[in-house]
């Protein structure tokens, strides 16, 4: 359990690590699946950026 | 993002705002893992010490004029919606004035300090704020993170903004 909870978190810096234009590349990812959950769940969805 | 930030460096230099630092789920993105936002907070000085709407009046007429469109409560600035934020209290001021210079490719920004961003999220207590600052503490575990406080610093800020015992209720809480 520890091993894993580890590489978790090695994981989560490797990512906390990486230049902020990737970071930023990454959050208009996770929007566009927000979106999607959003609309398949008949919310109205926010605006995605266009990067 | 970087056509957006070179917008904003426009208007310090045009004296349209005075200053700006960027807060929020941004900031905390820069320090640590990203995360879901839809905004880019700014804190911003502005011109004048108006109440709050007319203060935003002339970034607004400045950026409607080139042609940017108002949405909700921001504006969408080269594909990215831009939150205008006044310092609404001593903690955001002095992060304002603190904040740390980086670059973003070739353009250079504001971010406010990870001591002062821990602080405010402390402050606000909101429910997103507390899950970043979740985020935040997991990653000051691993020396190799980027999220690496001054604890004397930040130690400072929660002090001088009687924030000590939020804090301690939130590690415990944790």
């Amino acid at each position: 359990m520890e091993r894993i909870a580890r590489a978790k978190l090695a994981h989560r810096v490797k990512l906390a690590n990486l230049p902020f234009p990737e970071k930023v590349s990454i959050i208009a990812e996770l929007q566009k699946i927000d979106i999607s959950l959003a609309k398949a769940a008949g919310r109205k969805p926010k605006r995605a950026w266009k990067i | 993002m970087e056509e957006t930030l070179k917008v904003i460096n426009t208007m310090v230099e045009k004296g349209i705002i005075r200053g700006y630092a960027i807060g929020g789920g941004m900031a905390a993105a820069y320090y640590g893992e990203p995360t879901l936002t839809y905004d880019l907070d700014l804190f911003v000085y502005f011109t004048t010490e108006d109440d709050d709407l007319r203060l935003l009046e002339p970034v607004y007429k400045y950026l409607i004029d080139l042609g940017y469109e108002a949405v909700d409560e921001g504006i969408m600035i080269e594909g990215i919606m831009v939150q205008f934020l006044p310092p609404y209290n001593a903690l955001i001021k002095e992060a304002l004035d603190n904040a740390v210079t980086v670059m973003y490719n070739g353009t250079e920004t504001n971010v406010i300090s990870l001591e002062h961003l821990l602080a405010i999220m402390v402050q606000t207590g909101r429910p997103k704020d507390k899950l970043r600052l979740s985020n935040l503490l997991e990653m000051m575990k691993d020396p190799d993170s980027n999220a690496n406080p001054d604890y004397n610093e930040l130690d400072k800020i929660l002090a001088d903004h009687d924030l000590k015992k939020n804090w301690d209720d939130f590690i415990e809480e944790k």
